[in-house]
């Protein structure tokens, strides 16, 4: 799908002007609070220790990162944004905002970012958190997600990396361990996706946007949802392994992994999708309640996962397994 | 009519749409990105002031 449409296809712009809580929501916070959690986790269970001020100049970082490359897809994907329920309330896509302010706005917190990470945590985390924003800004949202159903599969490597940021951060360099939360967190994301797709595949197919159930249909993104969810299993235990995850982390990967896949198998097994959607994230019919399910515990599940290495590490409850 | 009196009406008349409520979400707006700059100085400086402690 190419872009094709202009500023004039945006909804016209809002009567009241801007506010600042506006420009807030233009940066995702919620995406912002996932990957200050997850980053925090990456800096605790890191094994050196940094200042308490460079600790927050790092995650700020992170989050402004976050936040301007959130900018930066508002302001290219306006056109799609309008079309869609879930998104037309957004602050370019409802005309309160300005596709320029948007653009100035992310490039402006993308750089800053980019300048705090040198100067709080060196060249290796700012390099990597520099690619994250290019990946997510530019690659996933100017070419992936409008030219290929596996848009979230690869994309979905930029929301997986600020663990691994955050550790490069600490310690200056990368291992296996990082990588291993930025795997958890890459698993994780079809799934996610995927549900929410199942039951909002209208408003992508409206939009124009070619997610894996309006090109591949809806039993084909059901199957695909099991599969990861059943490859995320292992890869949720393997922090285990290699000295992150204890005894705590192990219990809650263990059962919620067991949870997650029994969910996905009822997706599997569902009619999820069939119904059309409503646009709505959470108020759904009884057909897409499956997906909706996984939707809904797979946030909970990501949380529960990296809450248990931030009390284990940073709270001084970790117990080998 | 001179450029200078076109000037002076342009400015003594308030564009069309901005009422006082406008002004004063303008006027919050500005002040969060007058406060986000003066964080973003104290930040900077606080983290020169930690390399400098740890020597770095």
């Amino acid at each position: 799908m190419e872009k094709q449409v202009t500023d004039l296809a945006v909804a016209s712009p809002s009567t009241r002007a801007a506010t600042a809580g506006d420009y807030f929501a233009l940066m995702k916070p919620r995406v912002m609070s996932l990957v200050i959690f997850t980053g925090l986790a990456g800096m605790l269970c890191a094994p050196s220790r940094v200042d308490g001020v460079i600790g927050f100049a790092i995650l700020l970082a992170i989050a402004a990162g976050a936040g301007g490359s959130g900018a930066l897809n508002m302001w290219y994907d306006s056109d799609i944004d309008a079309k869609m329920k879930r998104t037309a309330s957004r602050p370019v896509a409802a005309g309160r905002i300005p596709r320029e302010e948007a653009l100035a706005l992310g490039l402006t917190m993308s750089i800053l970012s980019v300048l705090l990470m040198v100067l709080a945590a060196g060249l290796v985390a700012a390099a990597l958190l520099a690619f994250t924003i290019w990946f997510y800004a530019v690659f996933y949202t100017m070419v992936l997600k409008r030219s290929t159903p596996e848009n979230i599969v690869i994309g979905g490597l930029a929301g997986a990396l600020p663990p691994a940021i955050a550790w490069a951060a600490v310690t200056g360099s990368l291992s296996i361990q990082p990588l291993l939360l930025v795997l958890i967190i890459f698993l994780w994301t079809p799934p996610h996706f995927w549900a929410l797709a199942l039951y909002q595949r209208a408003d992508y197919a409206a939009a124009g946007v070619p997610m894996l159930p309006v090109t591949h249909g809806l039993r084909e993104t059901r199957r695909r949802i099991l599969a990861y969810s059943v490859a995320l299993a292992p890869a949720a235990l393997a922090p285990a392994f290699f000295g992150l995850g204890g005894i705590l982390y192990v219990v809650i990967a263990a059962a919620g992994a067991i949870a997650f896949i029994a969910l996905a198998f009822r997706v599997w097994r569902s009619r999820a999708g069939e119904e059309g959607g409503s646009g709505a994230l959470y108020s759904v019919g009884r057909g897409d309640r499956t997906a909706r399910d996984l939707f809904a515990f797979s946030i909970l599940y990501l949380a529960a996962l990296f809450a248990a290495l931030i009390a284990e590490h940073g709270l001084g409850l970790y117990r080998p397994f | 009519m001179g450029l200078a009196s076109i000037g002076r009406s342009e400015m003594a008349e308030p564009a069309p749409g901005l009422g006082p409520d406008f002004e004063k979400t303008r006027n919050r707006r500005n002040l969060v990105v007058a406060l986000s700059l003066v964080g973003f100085v104290i930040l900077v400086f606080l983290i020169t002031l930690a390399k400098m402690k740890a020597g770095g």
